[in-house]
This record gives structure tokens, C-alpha cells and sequence, in this order.
């Protein structure tokens, strides 16, 4: 416990639009060793990103709310800091990558004023050693420095992430959240990026989140990983666990199936059936029941907790005693 | 946040301190403890056209008050109405009334120097016949002729009785410079420097602001005791009022009605109601069969009801009913009295002039006092089952519209500044004429008119023109509704203040 | 980026043709005629048609207007029907005055417009958001005339700091500056609301807090820079047509702008100066709103980069 470098402990956050109550994160628990990289796999709308957001507390003020659970980085308790505390961490002990490139940027300002700014707001120095450090930072991404006084829409889609990377480690942070990094770029692009990102990190020995949907990414890029269904985590464990391992989460099953396979025929593709749960209104026992092809009885009344082998846990009735199974 | 509040602050802090600058008096009369102003200003509705004397006959309002002070006349009128030698101090008429022998002094200068001579009088004539104003008065003449320096004869095409009288009153005559006129040509009608004779030098004209005038300190009747009068164009009325309650102007010419009774309780100021010289009347266009019924017409004037109308159009202070087509100071004005409202009888009358359901009929108008005329008609006709419509124009198009006699009623006004019954009804009631809207045309009146205007007996005279307003009145050719009330106020320390009816303000009267 | 300059400039051309066209014929057709209106009600019709026909009034309307297109081209806009002087020495006296009211109006409209259109999207649904809307909406659709008065009343009479009419000082130009501002600041006011709470709303704003950075550099360094983008085009034609929609404040303030100008043209029926006051306030109008657009390119550096590379220039 004590090395854990980055932890989140039961944290639940909610969504209040109008009436409804939106419970997108409900009591997840991942910790991190320094150095590492923990994936965080599941479909659009688990609540990987409203997790993201709670750790950087970027979450909407008014209809965004952490209603329990604590983060944990390095030996700093997040949820209890002042605004103005929490503001000198963003950029310096924790950084964002974000998932859109086309529209992080501000249209209006400089790629290099705009990583300026990081610099400006943490790590201030003379004006002149600044702009040495953004054409070095350019330069580790892998864009050319005379390019500092240019716009973002004078960039490529992967170009402007490149920027964005740029922007995250220019105070070299400690915790590195890349949520979905690579989802807007194209095939080729994505590569190069995911190598820099690696390589970076291990430069700079940064602990890194990383939010994907995509299990190729995953394998190539992550040490642990966290697989989140219906704003609870279903699955944790190392690459080897999740990839190698025997039993797996019925939901863990349902996505590796579904990848398509380009060396074997087959005529469909083969989806999860049926669709998220509706999250004001989620379904008594195990969220994922009414779409899980091994749903027995117990699962309908009870939420399954997890049963851990190991390094590694899975929340399935499958596997614990009240389901029948044995240890 | 932070920045707003700077932002506004600085915004008011700069408004201030530009605000100090501003520097000029925002209006309150200054305190002067030994010497009473020498200076005037005058707030007037509109700006004036040109600053010629023969443009100010059609323009009372701006062109014609600030004429009257800057030139003179061969002739005047007093107060009692009585004709008085002015330029010319003595005259003669032939016995067969064609030509009149003006004796000029020699000693009237005009405000560059020069004297005015006989040439002077005929280039005015001239001009005035030539640019088409007052036509009703130099439309008869024949020849001007400047014998010698002081002595100007003009011969007329035929007699007319009030001829002395048009000269001694219509502004279209006051005597100009010729060589000043000359000289400047395009730039006369705008700056007229040196031009005329009177007590009021002619100094500036900002466009759109205001024209300034500084007294004639060699002026032969003596100077005048306001040394500077600034006539200022404010061309809101209610505007021009709280420029007088704030001092801004020291007379506003042009108050609204409505504003009248809150002017009379400031005890910082004077207000001067009085019986104008303007006469409403109502116009039915004879050219249409249903106004040839005499009934029609009776039933029209029995339906009206003159005090209302005069509350609704004028606020209540702005008119006096009439029955009479003249005014009380015209030459050959005779008194009746207007008819009771009555729509039974005015019912009565359609229906035996073949309407018991009553008639559709037009009341062409435009902006201002004509419109409101309209507007009530069309309330209290309806009573007598007489259904109005209003057409409006723009004064022009109004114009067009009833000289082609497309009108089926149209209230008109008059001026009857020349106090003459020969001018106030010629162009009422002669067949032909231009203002005869009503499209009258009876023999008997044109006989009269004519034989009057040469007839030089006076008794005889007025004689006639009671005779032919006994026509009009007993026809019902005309309907008059009431007597155009002017009021203008100025501050009550002004000595000498009053509203005339002709709207004019000799400032050399005036004195603080 | 020259090339688009200059097509732009010539593209004014067929905008004044057409404009001419359309005024002179509105002019010339509807009823009434100069005659008239210099000579009175009671001048006989004869006078009138011999003013007219000295003016040129009666020749058929094409004549006319060949005639006046023929002048126009040598620059001869030709005299005044009322006055008798060069149409356009009138149109440069006043100019001054409308020009000077035009940009104090600006001025105060940017001062109070933006700032508080920044505050009610900021503290958006807060009681000063509601106020400030609210206020805004009300004195927008109040009457200019009306609200002129109150504050004649207010300011000259009862208070007596300012002068009611007319022009001979600074202090002269402030209430019927603040008459005019208080239109367009609620209109830029709301636009600025409006334009804020999207700019809010974007990733980039995000990325920004995700800095580190404060709300206030958040706002004012990041939020307005793109939410004043499209205010700034509008407050461009504001501009235009605060030069030519002065009347109302002219006539109450009894200023000697272009506004009253044009009124005491167009009800004399002065059709010359008429024309030229249309035809001057037009060009501006034109020439303003391609500075509007040429400012915008320095402003966003999307639309500069498309001009420099000439693509808009099609």
C-alpha cells in the first residue's frame, strides 16, 4: 500500500441535470506504483472520463458533483485541497491529455504561447529561458520550433495532439491522465503517437492513466489494467491477467470477442447484446445482468463484490461462493 | 470580478472630468448684479430657408422673424393699424389709381454704408415679382420705375384699393441692396451681410444651429437696446420649452399647447396667448354634386361642434370659434356667429336632400393641426350619420391632390397678415382662384371682389365685402371653425415682450 | 491580399448605382414637388410650376435622371434646391457633428456593453445576470425620443449639470451619447452574453483550467478573445448605422448632423441634397464594413491565414 504512488478509493460521482440524478462513477477503487501505466478499458459512456476529470476536480461545478471517495496522489489528498491548491497542481503534479485535438486547442492563440502558458503559470522564469524550453519541447514532440508562432489551424489532427502532449509534460507532472489520446487520429498516427507517449514516460519516470476503448493499445502500452462497466470497475489486473488469463468477466469476455479478427472468416461481427444501462436508473444486483449470457438468479438480486486470485480480481457471481462457485 | 468595477468607474471618472471641461454656461441666466444684458435668444422651431425678404412671405415662422429685424419696408403699420411712412415719407396715388409716387428719404443706409436709393426699391420689386412670391400683390404690377434717387414710381396693370396697405405689410418687399444682392450672388440667400436697412445687422448663420444678428448702433430711429440676438433652432417644441424653464433660451417662439399650462406656473417666466390672425376653415368642393345641395353643407355645419373641436385640436387655448372668414383687425371684417351643434337637424337636412341614410364622405389631410381637425370630425359626423374617411398626404402631395380637385373636404388655413378683406377673400371665394378650394364660383362675388378692390371710397368698400361674406355665410360655402391662438413665453424679467399675431418679434422693441 | 482591397473598393461602385436608382426614384415619384414647398399653401400654381421649371423639375423623369448621372460622374452633385449652394458643403459642416456623436456613442457602447455582457455570462442566472438582462432588454425597447426627454428633464432641468441643446461643447454630446449608446450596449450586451456562455463552454477552456490556470485568466485571456470575435463584425455595422441613424437624437438635441440633414432634405423634397447625403452616408457605410472585414482578418488568425493565401479573394 505504501508504494502506491496514485490511489482512488471508493469514489462515487453524480451528475445533476434538472431532476435526474446521473450516477456515472459508483464506487471504484484503483491504485498505481510510480512509473506505471494503468489502463482503463470500457465503452463510451462507462464513466472513464468523468473518473479522469474527478482526479484533475475539472468536473462541470454546477452539475457535477464527487459525492464519496477519496484520490490519493503521491501524499496528497486531492478531494480536501482549496481551489487555489488544487489550481497549482493542474499542470504541474497532474496533467491532462485530452481526447479531441481539434478543439483543445484555443483557435486564437499560438501553439507556442499556448504551452508558454504552462510554463508561465508554474514554473515562471525569464521570458527567454521560457521560449528556449517550448522550442524543447516542440522539438521532443517531434514538431519543428519555428512552428511556436503558428496557429493550431495551421496543424494536422495529429500534429495538434502532439501539441497537447507537449502542453501536458512541459512541467514534467508526476501523474500523466491520457484520456483516449489516440481515438480522433487515424490508424498510422496513433502509432507514432503511443510511442512517444512511451517514451516520454519512461524519460520521466511518469505514472500514467490511460483511458481507451481500444485493448490493442492496451497491450502494447499498459502495465495494469482496470476494465469499467456502468461506472463500476468489473475487472482488474495485470496485461498478463486480463490477456493470458483463464477466467475473465462475462463483459471482459463480450469485448474480446467482439474485436474483428482479420485472419479468420466469419460472416458477422459479434457484438455485446444489448445496450448500457440507463445510468438514473440503473438495475437492481449486477449492472450488467440483464445483458450477460451467464446471468443466473443471484445476479438479478445481489451486486456481485470482488474475488480476488492473486493480482487478480474479478466482480462476478460466477467466481464467488454465493454463486455457487468454488474459491 | 475584479476588473468590472475599475471599468466602470473609470468610464464615469473620465465622463466627469470631460464634463468639467465642458466650459459653457449650461444655461441659467448669469447673475449680473449692475448691468442688464445686453443680449437675446430666441428659440424658434424651424430653420430658415434663406434670409431674403421676398422667401419670408410664404415663411412666416423662421424666414419671415428674423427678416423683419434685419430690413425695413417703404411703408409700416402701427399698432392701431394705421398706415406710417417709413423709407418713403410721403407718397401719391394717381386719381385713376395706377401709379403711386413714392418720395424716399436720403438718409436710410444700409448696414454697409451705402444709401439707399430708388434703384434699390425697384430691384426689390423686381426680384420679388420675378421669384413668384406674394404673386397676390405683384401679380398687378406694370412697370417700376427709380426716377431719380429718391423718388420711385410704380405703376400698377389696374386700381387696387389695398395696394398701400400689401406694400406697407407684405415682407416680400422690404427693401434690399441691389449691390450687395449682386455681388454675392448664390450666397445672398445665406449671408446677406450689408444687405438691409433695419436695426439688426446680419453677422453669422450656423447651419442647423442658429443665426446671429447684432444690432445697427447708426440705425436712424436710434440703437436698439439688445445688442446681440441669437435665434436658435430648437425643433422639438417640448424641448424648446425645458430650454426655457432651464434658461437656455430666453423666449421660445413655437410652444406646444400642452406645454402651456406648465410654462404659465413658472414664475420665472411670462407667457403671451393671443388671438392670431390664422383662420381654420373647412373647404367643400363644390365640383362634386353632393356639396351643391346647400343642405349638405348646412347639415355639415350643424354637426360640428366648434369648443370641443377647439379642445381637442388645440388643448382648449388654442383658438377662438368663429363664425367669420376675417379677422377682427381685417379692413372690412363682419361678425357672425357660428351655429349651434344640432344632429337632429343636421339628419333632418340629409334626409330632405335626398340622404336618410346619410353620406360617405373624404377629409383629405395632413400632419399637425389638420389632422386632429380630421380626426374629431370624424367622431362627431358620425353622430349626424355623416361617415368621414381621412386621407392623409404630406403637404405637398395635399397640394397636388386638390388643385387637381380630387378633395371631397379639406381644412385649410389662411394667413391674414395683410388685415386687408380684399386679400383675406380673393383667394377664398373668387371663381378660379388657387386657394378657392371649395371650388365656389358665383358671379355676384366675383363682381364685388373686383369692383372693391378698385372702389376707393372705404365705406363703400366694406359695404361690399359684407355683402359677399353675407353670400358665403348664408350659403354655407364655407364653414370657419376658429381663430388660430399664437403663444409664445419668454423670461419674465424681458421688458416689452408679446407675441404678435403675424408670429414676428421686433427685438428692437425688447429690453432687459 | 491587395487584390481583395481593391475588388472590394470597386465593388462599391454597383452599390451606389443601385442605391442612386432606387432613391432618386422614390424621390421623384412620390407626390409633392420643391415648388411647393418653397412657395407656400397659398402660392398660386403658376408660381410654382415657374420654380419648378427653373430647378429642372419638369423635365421627364429619365431626362432627370440622366442628367443627374451625367453630372455625378464629373463629381457635379449639383446645388441645394433650399439654399442655392453646392450640395456637399452643407454635407461637410455637418459631418463633424454626427461623426463626433457616432463615435462617443461607440465608445460608451464597448465600455458598457462588453463588461457587463462578460458579468451576466460569468455569473450566469445570478441576480446580476437577471438584472443586467432585464434592464438591457427594457431601455433597448424604450423609444430614443422618450427616453431623450427624461433625460433633458433629469439632467438639464432638475439637476442642471448638462445643457440641453445644441453642440458648443464636449458636455453638450454626452446625453445624446448615452441616448444612442444605451441601444446598441444592450444589444452588444446580450451578443456579448451570449458569444461568453458558448466560449465557456469549449474543450479549450478546459484544456486552459487543466493549466492551472484561474478563472480570471480563464475569462479574459482565453473565453473573450474568441467571444468577441462575432461582436466586434456587429459592432462594425453598428458604426454604419450610427452614422445614418442619428435623426431622432438630432432633431430632440437640436444637433446639425447628417440625421437632420437629411430629414429637412427629404421633407423639402431637395432632391439633390437628398441624393447627396444618401450617397455619402452609402460609401461610408460600405467603406466601414470593409474595415470591419479586413479587421476581422487581424483579429482571427483563421480568417488571416485564408486571406493571405488569397482564397477569399475568389
Amino acid at each position: 500500500m505504501s508504494d502506491k504512488f496514485f490511489s482512488i478509493e471508493n469514489l462515487s460521482v453524480e451528475y445533476i441535470a434538472d431532476d435526474e440524478v446521473v450516477k456515472a462513477v459508483n464506487g471504484i477503487t484503483l491504485s498505481m506504483k510510480r512509473g506505471e501505466t494503468l489502463g482503463l478499458v470500457g465503452e463510451t459512456g462507462a464513466g472513464k472520463t468523468t473518473s479522469a476529470l474527478a482526479v484533475m476536480r475539472l468536473l462541470p461545478p454546477r452539475t457535477g458533483r464527487v459525492v464519496s471517495g477519496s484520490i490519493t496522489v503521491g501524499d496528497i489528498d486531492i478531494l480536501s485541497l482549496s481551489e487555489p491548491e488544487m489550481r497549482k497542481l493542474r499542470g504541474e503534479l497532474v496533467a491532462m491529455i485530452y481526447q479531441d485535438p481539434m478543439t483543445s486547442l484555443n483557435p486564437v492563440i499560438t501553439v507556442g504561447d499556448q504551452i508558454l502558458e504552462v510554463l508561465e503559470l508554474h514554473k515562471r522564469q525569464s521570458k527567454a529561458a521560457m521560449k528556449a524550453r517550448v522550442a524543447e519541447l516542440l522539438e521532443l514532440v517531434g514538431i519543428s520550433a519555428e512552428r511556436a508562432d503558428e496557429y493550431p489551424h495551421q496543424f494536422s489532427g495529429g500534429m495538434r495532439q502532439r501539441v497537447v502532449i507537449a502542453m501536458a509534460l512541459a512541467c514534467e507532472p508526476e501523474l500523466l491522465i491520457a484520456d483516449e489520446p489516440t481515438t480522433a487520429l487515424d490508424v498510422t498516427i496513433q502509432a507514432q503517437v503511443l510511442q512517444m507517449i512511451r517514451e516520454l514516460k519512461t524519460k520521466l519516470n511518469t505514472s500514467m492513466l490511460l483511458i481507451t476503448h481500444d485493448l490493442g493499445v492496451v497491450a502494447h502500452t499498459c502495465d495494469n489494467v482496470a476494465i469499467m462497466y456502468a461506472g463500476e470497475i468489473v475487472e482488474q489486473g495485470t496485461v498478463a491477467d486480463i490477456f493470458n488469463g483463464k477466467r475473465h468477466h462475462p463483459y471482459t469476455n463480450g469485448l474480446f470477442g467482439s474485436i474483428p479478427r482479420l485472419n479468420k472468416q466469419s460472416k458477422r461481427l459479434n457484438p455485446i447484446e444489448g445496450m448500457l444501462p440507463d445510468p438514473t436508473n440503473l438495475p437492481e444486483g449486477c449492472n450488467f445482468s440483464p445483458r450477460c449470457p451467464s446471468c443466473m438468479e443471484i445476479c438479478k438480486i445481489k451486486s456481485p463484490r470482488f474475488v480476488q486470485s492473486g493480482t487478480h480480481r474479478i466482480a462476478c457471481h460466477l467466481y464467488s461462493s454465493e454463486g455457487g462457485a468454488n474459491a | 470580478m475584479k476588473l468590472f468595477p475599475k471599468f466602470m468607474v473609470l468610464t464615469l471618472a473620465m465622463l466627469m472630468l470631460l464634463t468639467a471641461c465642458g466650459g459653457e454656461k449650461t444655461g441659467i441666466s448669469d447673475d449680473n448684479s449692475i448691468s442688464p444684458r445686453s443680449d437675446l435668444v430666441i428659440g424658434i422651431i424651424t430653420e430658415p430657408t434663406a434670409l431674403i425678404p421676398s422667401t419670408a412671405a410664404s415663411d412666416a415662422q423662421s424666414n419671415g422673424r428674423i427678416v423683419d429685424n434685419i430690413y425695413e419696408g417703404l411703408l409700416y403699420v402701427d399698432e392701431s393699424g394705421n398706415i406710417q411712412p417709413n423709407i418713403a415719407e410721403s407718397w401719391e396715388i394717381s386719381t385713376d389709381g395706377l401709379t403711386y409716387t413714392f418720395r424716399l428719404r436720403d438718409d436710410v443706409k444700409f448696414h454697409n454704408g451705402d444709401i439707399l436709393t430708388a434703384e434699390d426699391v425697384k430691384y426689390t420689386f423686381d426680384e420679388c415679382a420675378k421669384a413668384g412670391y406674394s404673386v397676390e400683390i405683384t401679380g398687378t404690377f406694370a412697370e417700376t420705375i427709380a426716377e431719380d434717387d429718391t423718388t420711385f414710381v410704380l405703376k400698377l396693370t389696374m386700381p387696387s384699393s389695398p395696394m398701400l396697405r400689401n406694400i406697407a405689410v407684405a415682407r416680400g418687399l422690404y427693401i434690399m441692396n441691389k449691390a450687395v444682392a449682386e455681388q454675392l450672388g448664390d450666397k445672398f440667400s445665406v449671408a446677406p451681410v450689408g444687405a438691409g436697412s433695419g436695426p439688426y445687422k446680419f453677422e453669422s448663420w450656423e447651419s442647423g444651429q442658429n443665426v446671429c444678428l447684432v444690432s445697427n448702433e447708426e440705425y436712424r430711429k436710434g440703437a436698439p437696446s439688445i445688442k446681440k440676438v441669437v435665434f436658435k433652432f430648437i425643433k422639438e417644441a417640448s424641448a424648446g420649452a425645458i430650454a426655457l424653464e432651464t434658461g437656455n433660451v430666453d423666449i421660445y417662439g413655437d410652444v406646444s399647447m400642452v406645454d402651456v399650462p406648465n410654462l404659465q406656473n413658472n414664475k420665472d417666466l411670462q407667457v403671451s396667448l393671443i388671438q392670431g390672425d390664422y383662420v381654420y376653415y373647412l373647404c367643400m368642393n363644390q365640383k362634386k354634386d353632393i356639396f351643391k345641395d346647400i343642405r349638405v353643407r348646412q347639415a355639415i355645419a350643424y354637426s360640428l361642434n366648434l369648443d370641443e373641436l377647439i379642445m381637442a385640436v388645440t388643448n382648449g387655448i388654442g383658438g377662438t370659434k368663429t363664425g367669420s372668414l376675417t379677422t377682427p383687425s381685417c379692413f372690412g371684417y363682419k361678425k357672425y356667429d357660428p351655429v349651434e351643434q344640432d344632429f337632429e337637424k343636421a339628419k333632418q337636412l340629409l334626409a330632405e336632400a335626398g340622404y336618410p341614410d346619410g353620406i360617405t364622405i373624404e377629409v383629405a389631410i395632413s400632419d399637425g393641426s389638420r389632422k386632429k381637425i380630421g380626426e374629431t370630425m370624424k367622431g362627431m359626423l358620425k353622430n349626424a350619420g355623416i361617415n368621414v374617411e381621412l386621407k392623409g398626404f404630406e403637404i405637398s402631395a395635399l397640394a397636388d391632390y386638390c388643385t387637381k380637385d380630387n378633395h371631397d373636404i379639406v381644412p385649410m388655413v389662411a394667413k391674414g397678415y395683410i388685415y386687408d378683406a380684399d386679400s383675406e377673400l380673393t383667394d377664398k371665394v373668387v371663381t378660379g382662384t388657387w386657394g378657392n378650394f371649395s371650388r365656389i364660383s358665383i358671379p355676384r362675388i366675383d363682381e364685388l371682389m373686383a369692383l372693391g378692390r378698385q372702389e376707393p371710397d372705404d365705406a363703400r368698400r366694406i359695404e361690399m365685402y359684407h355683402e359677399v361674406q353675407d353670400i358665403v355665410h348664408d350659403g354655407y360655402h364655407i364653414i370657419p371653425l376658429y381663430y388660430v391662438n399664437n403663444v409664445s413665453a419668454a423670461d419674465v424679467k424681458l421688458k416689452g415682450f408679446k407675441t404678435r399675431p403675424d408670429l414676428s418679434y421686433h427685438v428692437w422693441e425688447l429690453s432687459w | 491580399m491587395y487584390r481583395y482591397v481593391i475588388k472590394r473598393l470597386l465593388l462599391i461602385i454597383p452599390i451606389l448605382l443601385g442605391v442612386i436608382l432606387i432613391v432618386f426614384t422614390i424621390m421623384n415619384v412620390t407626390p409633392g414637388d420643391p415648388g411647393r414647398h418653397m412657395l407656400g399653401m397659398s402660392a398660386p400654381q403658376e408660381a410654382v410650376d415657374a420654380l419648378n421649371e427653373t430647378l429642372g423639375y419638369n423635365d421627364p423623369f429619365p431626362v432627370r435622371l440622366l442628367n443627374y448621372l451625367k453630372n455625378m460622374v464629373r463629381l457635379d452633385f449639383g446645388n441645394s434646391y433650399r439654399t442655392k449652394q453646392p450640395v456637399f458643403d452643407e454635407i461637410i459642416n455637418r459631418f463633424p457633428v454626427t461623426f463626433k456623436l457616432a463615435i462617443g456613442t461607440m465608445i460608451l457602447t464597448i465600455l458598457i456593453g462588453i463588461p457587463l455582457g462578460v458579468l451576466a455570462a460569468v455569473r450566469q442566472y445570478s441576480k446580476l445576470d437577471m438584472i443586467t438582462t432585464f434592464t438591457a432588454l427594457l431601455l433597448a425597447a424604450a423609444p430614443s425620443f422618450w427616453l431623450a426627454l427624461l433625460m433633458i428633464l433629469l439632467f438639464s432641468l432638475y439637476l442642471n449639470i448638462l445643457p440641453p441643446n445644441g453642440i458648443g461643447s464636449f458636455s453638450h454630446y454626452i446625453m445624446p451619447m448615452l441616448t444612442q449608446a444605451v441601444v446598441y450596449a444592450a444589444s452588444t450586451l446580450r451578443m456579448t452574453r451570449t458569444t461568453m456562455l458558448e466560449a465557456i463552454r469549449q474543450d479549450y477552456v478546459r484544456t486552459a483550467r487543466g493549466k492551472g490556470a484561474s478563472e480570471a485568466r480563464v475569462i479574459w485571456r482565453h473565453a473573450i478573445k474568441n467571444a468577441l470575435l462575432p461582436v466586434i463584425t456587429s459592432l462594425g455595422m453598428s458604426f454604419g448605422a450610427m452614422l445614418g441613424g442619428t435623426i431622432v437624437i438630432e432633431q430632440v438635441f437640436s444637433m446639425p448632423g447628417l440625421g437632420s440633414l437629411v430629414i429637412l432634405a427629404i421633407t423639402t423634397k431637395d432632391i439633390p441634397q437628398t441624393m447627396a447625403v444618401t450617397i455619402f452616408l452609402a460609401t461610408l457605410f460600405c467603406m466601414i464594413m470593409l474595415v470591419v472585414d479586413l479587421l476581422y482578418a487581424f483579429i482571427d488568425p483563421r480568417v488571416k491565414t485564408r486571406y493571405l493565401q488569397g482564397r477569399l479573394a475568389r
